[in-house]
């Protein structure tokens, strides 16, 4: 089956920090679309040219795998988020 | 990782989705938090970057999107594109000709509509007065409105700020400027018309 579309969220902080992580299939819930556990961090200041190179590789991780059941590893997640975001 | 485990992890975040679509190409899109909903798309906040992705759009378009400067999107479209905001007309009649673009816009009070068709390409008012052409150059040629060649005459496309926009269809009003280039915008107004093109 061919992929249809590609999706790649972009969360940005108050810092102009960026989290680009691409989406894939849930294997818990066929057919879902969560995000993949890929990271890809651009920390400011950043330049074009890096920026398109994340955001275009992001683009190329989407459904490069399937997530897993994510319920096992809850904190580390919300770690990772945190310690990006925080700078902690 | 639960949902109020996540909505605290991006409290105060903003997300940006970077997409590709095998019918629409490239698009970047701004959300907007929604109670209960979550990320929402705002469509008026969508810009389309074509099939193909030339080398420093994205990152213009991502800046673009981020900082929330939604107006003049158009002009921003030609730009990417790398045609000229002042040949806006010109890059119009390319697109009707060389893509097939299909062309809405108004003169008068009265709607006009370019279409292609198999057998050529149409060129219809809204009381049904329909004019035939073989090929869209001939139509830039030919093609009368109220019994005058006007339409090869236009000398400028000016977006219209705030104006209609479609974005499902992914359609633009512009103002048509026809016959004399700008002098004051009061008096253009009367000569202006609305214009929709079809965004391929």
């Amino acid at each position: 089956m061919g992929i249809d579309y590609r999706m790649v969220n972009i969360y940005v902080d108050a810092g102009n920090n960026l989290l680009a992580i691409a989406v894939g299939e849930s294997k818990r819930m066929v057919g879902a679309i969560v995000e993949l556990d890929i990271v890809n961090e651009i920390r400011f200041p950043y330049s074009d040219l890096k920026l398109e190179t994340v955001l275009k590789r992001a683009l190329q991780q989407c459904f490069s795998r399937t997530q897993r059941l994510q319920r096992r590893k809850p904190l580390r997640e919300i770690f990772e988020y945190k310690r990006i975001f925080k700078g902690g | 990782m639960n949902i109020k485990e996540f909505s605290k992890a991006v409290k105060d975040k903003k997300l940006i989705i970077f997409g590709w679509d095998c019918d629409e190409g490239y698009y970047v899109v701004l959300t907007q938090k929604v109670p209960k909903q979550g990320f929402v798309h705002i469509e008026e906040k969508k810009l389309y970057l074509g099939k193909k992705l030339i080398d420093g759009a994205l990152a213009k378009v991502y800046k673009r999107i981020k900082n929330g400067s939604e107006d003049n999107v158009w002009h921003y479209y030609l730009q990417i594109r790398g045609m000229n905001e002042d040949l806006s007309f010109k890059a119009i009649r390319e697109a009707v000709i060389n893509i097939r673009s299909q062309v809405h816009f108004a003169y008068n009070d009265k709607y006009y509509w370019i279409a292609h068709f198999n057998e050529g390409v149409r060129f219809t008012d809204d009381e049904g007065n329909s004019q035939l052409f073989k090929d869209a150059q001939s139509l830039f040629d030919h093609a009368t409105i109220e019994g005058k060649k006007y339409i090869n005459k236009a000398v400028a496309v000016v977006p219209i700020k705030g104006g209609l926009y479609f974005p499902q269809q992914r359609k633009r009003v512009f103002e048509i400027i026809f016959n004399k280039p700008l002098q004051s915008k009061d008096n253009n107004r009367r000569q202006i018309s609305s214009f929709i093109l079809n965004v391929k």
